[in-house]
């Protein structure tokens, strides 16, 4: 179970959004890390087959990726995900099912049991248009899994879940990626946090950092500060390093900072996140 | 196979729950319905459809003394109206003589009655022809574009049936949408006439009504319904085969109606001013407007194809054939390689 990126490369007029990456993924979960505008939905829209890279190749196992076969494996929620309002929840999955080839008998004890499983059982007769975003987002990830795929990619997937969701999202990405590549992108770093077997962040549609966390965390290991300044010393320290937060406190603030060394004597080390490797490398944007 | 017609049912479920495509059907069935009843007296009608004829003799021929004409003279006096006609029309010698062959094969008499059934149907069917391409505009004018704007090409595409089955349902369903739709109203309306008026005078010369009279053709009645009914079912087939193309290239419905609009109808408005041109008037009497209308079918210009001369009828359903498999691929191909983007 291969999938194989070979110097991918999209360019849009005068703008490189996916600059010659090239992936080896293999069974797991892939979180892709990344700003707005950094290339994460395009890659992953030439990675379904949707969208032609200007150079490059991707293979599963062997199979082109504008083949049949690695439709047949591939699962794919987009990160605008499209529906018929007029049809239930049900019939969606049925006609998903249909395009996906599931036989129809199937087809109907496999929706059933993945509208359940997203908590949409109760109102599997209910026309889409009625649902609300989450609703929606839950019934996009069911679609997503109804040919039970060797490759999931999800774009964005816990957008418009709350907290309580989310949590029931992870854990059912966690159970997936133990037989299958999973590919997810999303803002929100405790999605992949906490799950991902290997974390890409990209930049301007190039992978800056691959890695298991503790392997990526190693770029702003040692170099994340906290310390406590009155007003003019926090505005002067924020003009001069990266500022990850600042938390109001009486007669001052408290604030978290990326340098390399001591940024003040009162100054001590906190533990890096994944967060604050976030928020240095994407700080412009 | 089992596939393909479970995505054909579910195509035809995304149309049918446009509830603007329920009205425009109804909207259409009621009006052909309200049409084709009848106005008067049978015989009266009868008769004003034989001055009809009369009226085209004395157009070509001048006053026509039609007391003192026997049989005889009747129909040497039609088959110099039909000279007339060639002259004016400017045909060529091939066809003339086609047509004089021909001519000769046409069964006498033409009048005995029972014709009033086929000579409503034969005026009804241009209009009622472009109204059922309006309707079938409107109802696959989304069968492409609409996947564009509600961002289901993703995941159709993505699927594995999505670049091909999916495909080719889509076009099937609207091939068979088109032959249904037009079926369903053509036939409604021949329902109403044959209750109305009957259709007993199906074995008559095709030159016993006003549509046929100018024609040399030897086909009775029931044929000439027949050709006008096929035709029809052709046409309809040809928009969809357009507006289902369009859809795949242009993803807005509405601007994909609105070009539908434009091919349907600017045909029937051009097709006079053009009709001193030759190669104009046979172009736009092919398209599938104009052979919505049974007299055009059989209109007295003639396809030279390797020196055999064809009516309308003949020449342009098997062109459509083509051009159906034509845009048939040319959509598939469309949708296929379409490249998902952000909007």
């Amino acid at each position: 179970m291969e999938l194989i990126l070979d110097r991918i490369t999209k360019q849009y007029k005068n703008k490189i959004a996916v600059d010659r990456i090239s992936l080896t993924m293999q069974k797991g979960i892939y979180g892709l890390l990344g700003a707005n505008g950094a290339g994460k939905t395009t890659l992953m829209r030439m990675i379904c087959g949707i969208l032609r890279p200007d150079s490059g190749e991707i293979f599963y196992d062997g199979m082109h990726v504008g083949e049949e076969g690695y439709r047949n494996m591939l699962g794919y929620l987009p990160q605008e995900f499209g529906y018929y309002p007029e049809f239930t929840a049900a019939d969606f999955l049925l006609y998903l099912a249909a395009l996906k080839g599931i036989p129809r008998r199937r087809a109907k004890e496999k929706a059933a049991g993945l509208l359940e499983s997203v908590g949409l059982g109760s109102v599997a007769s209910k026309k889409v248009k009625a649902f609300s975003g989450g609703m929606r987002q839950r019934l996009g990830i069911a679609q997503a899994l109804l040919n039970n795929p060797r490759i999931l990619i999800l774009d964005e997937p816990t957008a418009g879940l709350d907290p309580k969701e989310r949590v029931k999202f992870r854990n059912l990405i966690s159970e997936l990626g133990k037989e299958r590549i999973v590919l997810l992108s999303t803002h929100i770093v405790s999605d992949v946090e906490h799950i991902a077997d290997v974390i890409l962040v990209m930049k301007d549609g190039a992978i800056k950092h691959q890695g298991s966390l503790g392997q990526i965390i190693q770029a702003v290991e040692g170099k994340v500060w906290e310390c406590r300044a009155d007003e003019p010393l926090a505005k002067a320290l924020a003009e001069k390093y990266p500022v990850l937060n600042i938390r109001k406190e009486d007669g001052g603030a408290c604030l978290r900072m990326v340098c390399p060394q001591k940024p003040l004597q009162s100054a001590w080390n906190a533990e890096a996140t994944l967060e604050d490797l976030y928020l240095y490398y994407f700080r412009e944007q | 196979m089992k596939e393909l017609l479970s995505l054909i049912g579910y195509e035809y479920k995304k149309i049918g729950k446009r509830r603007f495509v329920w009205a425009a059907l109804a909207t259409v069935l009621a009006g052909a319905l309200v049409w084709g009843l009848p106005r008067g007296d049978a015989e009266i009608e009868e008769r004003g459809v034989a001055s009809q004829c009369y009226m085209l003799l004395e157009g070509m021929l001048g006053k026509v003394d039609y007391q003192g004409m026997d049989d005889a003279d009747f129909y040497h006096a039609h088959a110099q109206m039909l000279e007339g006609l060639y002259q004016s029309e400017k045909l060529s010698s091939g066809e003339i003589a086609c047509h004089r062959q021909e001519l000769s094969q046409v069964e006498k008499p033409f009048f005995r009655g029972g014709i009033l059934g086929f000579e409503k149907y034969f005026s009804m069917q241009g209009a009622l022809g472009l109204a059922i391409a309006f309707v079938v505009a409107i109802c696959l004018a989304p069968i492409f574009s609409n996947e564009y704007a509600s961002h289901m090409d993703a995941l159709i595409l993505t699927s594995r049936y999505g670049k091909n089955k999916a495909i080719l349902a889509k076009l099937l369903t609207g091939f068979t949408l088109a032959v249904g739709i037009t079926v369903l109203c053509l036939g409604a309306v021949l329902l109403e006439l044959s209750a109305s008026y009957g259709f007993h005078g199906w074995d008559l010369p095709v030159q016993a009504c006003r549509t046929g009279f100018p024609s040399s053709i030897p086909i009775h009645m029931l044929q000439m319904l027949g050709i006008s009914v096929g035709c029809a079912v052709s046409a309809s087939c040809m928009v969809a085969a357009v507006v289902m193309f369009c859809s795949a290239k242009i993803k807005s419905s509405f601007r994909v109606i609105i070009v539908s609009m434009i091919f349907i109808l600017l045909p029937e408005l051009l097709i006079y001013t053009v009709y001193e041109k030759r190669p104009w008037f046979m172009f736009m009497n092919s398209m599938p407007a104009s052979m919505m209308y049974p007299g055009g079918l059989i209109s007295c210009r003639l396809f030279s194809i390797g020196g055999h001369y064809l009516y309308f009828f003949q020449a342009v359903p098997v062109a459509y054939l083509f051009f159906m498999v034509v845009f048939g691929v040319w959509g598939h191909y469309c949708f296929r390689n379409h490249q998902v983007s952000s909007s």
